[in-house]
């Protein structure tokens, strides 16, 4: 029998395996080697439990347990690391090996291991120090740092609970004397080491600061150092939870005032730390040694610009009390202590500003020029309040016109053209990125381009196309990536297709298309033959649906529908659709040159591609435009033309383009649709404005909470705040007469669904939808409103949102609103104003820019969002101190315009707020005065002024209110 | 991808405190110091509190990373300095290759003398960055890079060593970061208010998208949105590193790269200067983004590295005209000389100066020449035959390149170089030519 066989039974019987293994020379080991490898291989993998549906490694615990052992023994470090044998680690198995085996590689794993977050399943100190004091492991310091922290909670082996031993500590000198001191070097669990442990004793919290503040006490650990390394490590850029537990030690160890003064250097270094708590404490402690004789004002002063301009309003409070404090005990060290206080003014906070100010007045000469420069410098920033207790030293620079008008004519991006490509390579190299979306017509320039060139399909041609053939086949049976949408899914099914349409035409020309296809096709095969539930991930665009089912892709369906019809008549006409210029726009021009090409053809345009083309034509060039169609237009095309273009045209009765004119009467840029295009649709008024009912309410519902005495989920009424549109009837209300009427008059046919029957955004839990957003958008990017509702609809249902997703679909929407100029409607209002009070900044920043464009190109009405905003407050929708940050940071002092659409804004939100103050209501306020200020008005509204009134019983807004008053 | 390096220091780094003055003493390193040179300069800091702040804030760069897990870390990779013509500059690179920073002292910065010019490894430990920070205003303080009393040393003092795996991309960063600095422009420049308030717009957290940097109502901020003349960030979050540095700076200039591929931010306090540059974003380190790729197109004969050592001294600035009265060989006539030198780490970049400066990284070569996957993966399809020239007309050319199951189109028109591979669809570029690109123009070229 060979070693390989003889092992390979003992694995089977699950026999004790150490004898065979101390028997193995070196050369029988290396014949094991490869053998080893293959049953930890075959051992290790999952497979079914009988006919149970469960999944567990093929082998025992006990033959795993061999296998792991003989890898020990036999492999190299590299080999032993990617096996799966790291069970072996671990006192009860090594113990009766070492002493006639330990691998060379032992030290060097170990202290590989060492660099791992977690280790406490490998070793315990105990254990770890007797295999160094063994000889077998050279001491490795932030291994032991990271297995002491454990080292004091030893755990019951009958209860599995934990016990407090410190006395642990002493079993060994060292301990104390050296390795206690590795806890400070490098980052540990130290701070966490208790959390979530069931304690059988009655030991309280903090377990590890009480041991080493008693052993301090004893004279064990020396004291000085303790408090020192504390300082440091505090500050020595570990996680914040480490730091601040090393900040707690230092004032648990309740250091004196002696050597608060002794390390007060060392203290001045938390100003550095990333946290803002090892300052804040220090920063406390401070306020009451500054009065020391021996305060080092002067390295005080050094540092003290750090927590000035930080984070935390709590540091730069404290900082300037003890500035204060300094400045009375110490006049010559006055202008210094003004000047460095000025930098408290960078925060946009009234409190902040204002003690800063008081203190420059209270300590600062006016005549001295070097506060007068430092307070120049921050002028622009200051508040009125600020501003007025510094009047004396800001006489000599004051400005009556600060503000710095920018010119925000060159944010908008210019409209660029789209170039078409020229050559079939320019088509190839479109081709192999358009299902990566690197721009969103893409999804339009493909079947275009193929539509185009489809008469140029010659084999070295199709050849150049492979690239882009396996790309799309790729992305159709690849699994999903992050940032793909349901679109390039479609998008690639579309163009597979088309290569399938290439093969029945010419299968010679394409054979290299049907070589593709069919190894595709294979491994497709071959993975449904290996996974029972895996669906055929192929297939071709005319079945093609999402899983949702949602008619919001069926507009981008027909357009590749129609272009495939077209290819496979091999039709040569252009879509009507396709964007001329960025991002979405068909120029009238290019649309009447197209229409003509149909007209001259005799070929009526597919239905979908004429409304979305309607839908994209921005109506810019009118009179050449008008021109052109009066030269190569007739009959309906000229006429619709015509109302596109601004014209006063109506249909006729007997109309062949009933959905492309509703379109051109719903894109029109104002709300008032003509009856008669209204009568084109089935749908009711709001589905085609997007004029729907909102409200932002309390919602009453029915949650589920694990209760843990009954051990199951039980029902919960609750409550959250939320947006709720109401979307009413989809279908217009018809009478019972006219029903009976079109059913006796059935020659007259039925309305045809339009592409606003197609929109909507159908899905419980977002999947890929935001990917799709921008293509969807651009659809109707004249009146994006009845898309805007749907997005409300679906990513404000929580109003601090579900999943990063949900959040992406509200910025790319947001994105997208940037790039066009839509007609603003109620939903559009209630959409930038509802981002305004979101939860993300990135999204709130962007509501913010969309204002600042709408107001510039005076097409938003603050008003309405000013009321919009003040009724989502009503119920206190979100914390009104994310619309208040915002204005501070966003939207205040961008131009005279924008103050005072700021100020119409801030007061029909105030109208609109209810009479009960909520937490915020002071900063909103605060902002108002300050912009009433900025525009010296005066409060003119009478609801605002009762409001105001009501508020001003309340104490802490009767100052601010009187301010407002007095403006 | 990864190489362990092993710094091997006869010292640590470390702040000596003594009564009169602290000498801050560095300990050096170097892979390819071909003298015994036992000390660059040796003097005092004029500013040593900027200085102090300075250094501690490269440490943070160089151990910091932004998409790495957070055990690695702990492996603090040493930063390097390069020390003559009057200039002290430390470099260093975060793990993940984003984040590139540099300190420079200037000549008002130190007053000492430069015993020796050249680049070198210096030892940064905790203790001794630990001991930085408490460096005050208006101390004494000496700089001693190597150590200056060389009969200190004994011959057997136990030589410190650390072991750190260095990523190659560490090295390939330092490299091709020079290329992005020397295509970058200064657009702004703001004074301390301004930048505290411009830092004070970046969002908390980690945010994913893109900000931009414009300026509204006269102050400058950073935006989400984009608009025409904005700066892009990719991965703002990274920008705080420098935060700390901006309460004492005088101030800050941005300059952002021609196309947005990378920012850098030079923050000015008085003769000490902090260079941060990121890359476009956190994912994307400036080793992976290929902008050295195509300076090393060609082979850099052993015969240039020796001229340059010979010829040029630390920090002097980069002349080739001079080389080539020296030495015969006219290095100007070269195309894109400049790039081809600072992928081999010969060469770094000044913005302030425009010019790029000598200074030889303290790394074998093989180990900058080593692991280029795009350039070897071009390299294997040259010699497995993949490549085929279908066409060739002036400065237009086309070529066919083996994929896997497909054959690549490769144009490549004057400026413009396009192909059909995912890689190129997916960036058009923006990330350095594909391997497929590469293989064609290597193949034209010899």
């Amino acid at each position: 029998m060979t070693i390989i066989e003889e092992f390979t039974g003992i694995v089977e019987r699950e026999e004790g395996a150490t004898p065979f293994l101390k028997a193995l020379d070196n050369g029988q080991k290396k014949e094991l080697y490869p053998a080893l490898k293959k049953l930890q291989k075959y051992y290790s993998e999952f497979v079914q439990q009988g006919t149970s549906s469960s999944y567990s490694s093929r082998g025992t615990q006990a033959q795993n347990q061999i296998l792991s052992l003989a890898a020990f023994i036999c492999f190299n470090q590299k080999d032993f690391e990617q096996s799966t044998s790291y069970g072996i680690i671990n006192r009860e198995k090594l113990t009766p090996i070492l002493p006639w085996f330990c691998p060379d590689w032992f030290n060097a794993y170990v202290d590989k291991l060492s660099l791992q977050e977690y280790v406490g399943n490998y070793f315990d100190y105990d254990w770890y120090l007797e295999l160094v004091e063994q000889g077998y492991l050279q001491l490795n310091r932030q291994m032991v740092a990271k297995i002491l922290p454990e080292f004091i909670f030893p755990r019951k082996e009958k209860t599995w609970k934990f016990e407090y031993k410190p006395e642990n500590l002493l079993k060994r000198e060292v301990t104390l004397k050296d390795h206690i001191w590795y806890l400070f070097e490098f980052e540990t669990n130290l701070h966490g080491a208790e959390n979530y442990k069931q304690f059988e004793d009655n030991s309280a919290p903090g377990r590890w600061m009480y041991a080493l503040k008693q052993y301090t006490k004893e004279g064990k650990i020396n004291r000085e150092r303790l408090l020192k390394e504390s300082i440091f490590s505090a500050t020595k850029n570990f996680n914040q939870s480490a730091s601040n537990w090393f900040m707690d030690l230092f004032m648990f160890l309740e250091p004196t005032r002696a050597e608060l003064l002794h390390f007060q250097s060392d203290l001045l270094n938390t100003f550095n730390s990333a946290n803002s708590k090892p300052y804040n404490v220090v920063l406390k402690l401070f306020k009451d040694l500054a009065v020391e004789p021996e305060f080092a004002v002067s390295s005080f002063l050094d540092h003290v610009p750090l927590v000035l301009t930080a984070e935390s309003k709590t540091a730069v409070s404290s900082a300037l009390m003890i500035l204060d404090k300094l400045a009375k005990k110490y006049p010559e060290q006055r202008e210094q202590i003004c000047i460095i206080s000025c930098q408290a003014f960078i925060h946009q906070d009234n409190n902040l500003q204002l003690r800063a100010a008081k203190l420059i007045q209270k300590y600062g000469e006016t005549n001295s020029e070097l506060i007068k420069e430092a307070i120049q410098a921050y002028y622009d920033a200051l508040f009125s309040e600020a501003r007025n207790v510094l009047t004396d030293f800001s006489k000599a620079f004051i400005n009556d016109e600060p503000l710095i008008e920018d010119d925000l004519s060159d944010a908008v991006s210019s409209i660029a053209e789209i170039g078409m490509p020229e050559t079939f390579d320019e088509f190839v190299f479109l081709a192999s990125q358009s299902f990566d979306q690197n721009e969103t017509y893409h999804f339009d320039l493909l079947p275009a381009s193929i539509l185009k060139f489809q008469n140029e399909m010659t084999v070295d041609n199709i050849l150049k196309l492979m690239p882009a053939f396996q790309r799309a086949y790729k992305i159709i049976t690849s699994d999903w990536t992050s940032s793909m949408g349901y679109l390039d899914n479609m998008l690639a099914k579309f163009f597979t297709s088309y290569g399938q349409l290439l093969v029945s035409f010419n299968p010679v020309t394409a054979k290299p298309i049907q070589l593709m296809h069919q190894s595709f096709v294979k491994s497709e095969d071959e993975k449904k033959a290996k996974w029972d539930h895996y669906k055929i991930r192929l297939g071709g665009i005319k079945p093609w649906d999402v899983f949702t089912h949602s008619l919001g892709y069926k507009p981008h369906k027909h357009i590749l529908l129609n272009a495939f019809f077209m290819l496979e008549r091999k039709i040569s006409l252009p879509l009507l659709s396709t964007p001329t210029h960025e991002p979405c726009w068909v120029s009238p021009i290019a649309l009447i040159e197209r229409l003509s090409l149909y007209q001259k053809a005799n070929v009526i345009p597919g239905d979908m591609d004429f409304q979305i083309a309607i839908a994209r034509c921005h109506p810019d060039n009118q009179t050449e435009a008008i021109k052109l169609a009066d030269k190569t237009l007739k009959g309906e095309y000229r006429e619709l033309m015509g109302l596109v273009l601004g014209e006063d045209r109506h249909p006729k009765d007997n109309s062949k383009l009933k959905l492309a004119w509703l379109v051109a009467g719903v894109s029109k840029s104002s709300t008032n649709i003509d009856t008669q295009l209204l009568s084109f649709s089935n749908l009711s008024d709001a589905y085609l404005t997007g004029d729907f009912e909102w409200d932002s309410l309390i919602e009453h519902y029915i949650g589920k909470q694990y209760d843990y005495t009954l051990r199951k989920n039980i029902d919960v009424p609750s409550k959250r705040k939320t947006i709720r549109i109401d979307f009413g009837d989809k279908q217009k209300k018809t009478s019972a007469l006219k029903t009976a009427l079109n059913k006796i008059l059935s020659a007259q046919k039925e309305n045809q669904p339009s592409i606003y029957d197609y929109t909507e955004l159908r899905f419980e839990y977002i999947s890929a939808e935001h990917n799709d957003i921008k293509r969807l958008l651009y659809l109707m990017p004249l009146q994006p409103d009845i898309l805007i509702a749907h997005i409300i609809n679906k990513g404000f249902r929580y109003t601090d949102f579900w999943s990063e997703n949900d959040k992406k679909l509200i910025t790319y929407t947001l994105e997208t609103l940037l790039t066009l100029d839509y007609r603003q409607g109620t939903m559009s209002n209630l959409f930038i104003a509802s981002c305004m009070i979101s939860s993300d900044k990135t999204i709130r920043t962007y509501a913010a820019e969309v204002w600042i464009k709408g107001v510039n190109e005076t097409r938003i009405d603050s008003e309405v969002i000013g009321t919009i905003i003040g009724k989502h407050e009503q119920i206190d929708l979100a914390p009104l101190k994310r619309f208040t940050d915002l204005v501070i940071s966003n939207m205040f002092q961008i131009s005279k315009n924008h103050n005072k659409a700021l100020e119409r804004l801030l007061s029909c939100c105030v109208e609109q707020m209810s009479d009960t103050p909520i937490n915020g209501c002071k900063k909103l306020l605060e902002i108002y005065a300050e912009v009433l200020f900025v525009n010296k008005s005066k409060i003119i509204n009478k609801v605002v002024i009762t409001r105001l009134n009501t508020w001003g019983s309340t104490e802490t807004l009767k100052k601010v209110i009187q301010k407002i008053k007095n403006a | 991808m990864s190489d362990t390096i092993t710094y091997q220091y006869n010292k640590s780094s470390a702040l000596n405190k003594s009564d009169s003055s602290d000498e801050l003493f560095l300990a050096k390193y170097s892979e390819v110091q071909k003298k015994n040179v036992p000390c660059f300069f040796w003097g005092r800091l004029t500013d040593p509190y900027t200085t102090a702040r300075c250094l501690l804030t490269l440490s943070n760069v160089v151990q910091s990373s932004f998409n790495l897990s957070p055990f690695q870390l702990a492996l603090l990779k040493d930063p390097i300095v390069t020390a003559g013509n009057e200039k002290i500059r430390f470099e260093g690179f975060s793990h993940c290759a984003g984040v590139y920073a540099r300190v420079d002292i200037l000549g008002e910065g130190h007053d000492g003398e430069f015993l020796e010019s050249g680049t070198t490894s210096v030892d940064f430990n905790q203790p001794m960055l630990s001991a930085l920070s408490s460096i005050r205003k208006n101390e004494n303080v000496l700089l001693s890079i190597g150590q200056k009393e060389v009969g200190l040393h004994l011959e057997n003092e136990k030589v410190i060593e650390r072991k750190v795996p260095l990523p190659v991309k560490w090295i390939k960063g330092l490299t091709s970061v020079q290329m992005f600095l020397s295509e970058s422009e200064k657009v702004h420049s703001f004074n301390r208010l301004q930048a505290l308030q411009l830092f004070k717009t970046i969002p908390t957290g980690k945010p994913k998208t893109d900000y931009y940097l414009l300026i509204r109502g006269g102050k400058p901020m950073f935006s989400p949105v984009k608009s025409n003349d904005a700066i892009t960030i990719g991965g703002i979050h990274r920008l705080k590193l420098i935060e700390p540095l901006l309460a004492i700076a005088d101030e800050l200039r941005v300059f952002p790269h021609t196309t947005m591929q990378a920012t850098t931010w030079q923050v000015y306090i008085g003769a000490v200067r902090f260079t941060l540059s990121l890359s476009r974003d956190t994912w994307r380190g400036f080793s992976g983004e290929g902008a050295a790729l195509e300076s090393l197109i060609e082979d850099i004969p052993d015969q240039w590295v020796e001229l340059m050592d010979n010829y040029s001294y630390a920090n002097q600035e980069f002349n080739p005209t001079l080389l080539a009265v020296n030495d015969g060989l006219d290095l100007q006539k070269i195309e894109n000389i400049t790039g081809r030198l600072s992928a081999i780490g010969l060469l770094g970049y000044d913005l302030d100066e425009n010019n790029f400066f000598y200074r030889r990284l303290p790394f074998k070569l093989s180990r900058i020449m080593s692991l280029n996957p795009r350039l070897k993966d071009a390299e294997k399809l040259l010699f497995e035959g993949k490549v085929k020239i279908i066409s060739r007309q002036d400065d237009k050319i086309e070529a066919q390149v083996e994929g896997s199951g497909v054959k690549h189109i490769v144009m490549l028109n004057g400026d413009k170089e396009q192909c059909t591979c995912t890689w190129f669809s997916k960036n058009q570029g923006e990330r350095g030519i594909c391997k497929h690109i590469l293989a064609v123009k290597k193949l034209i070229i010899n």
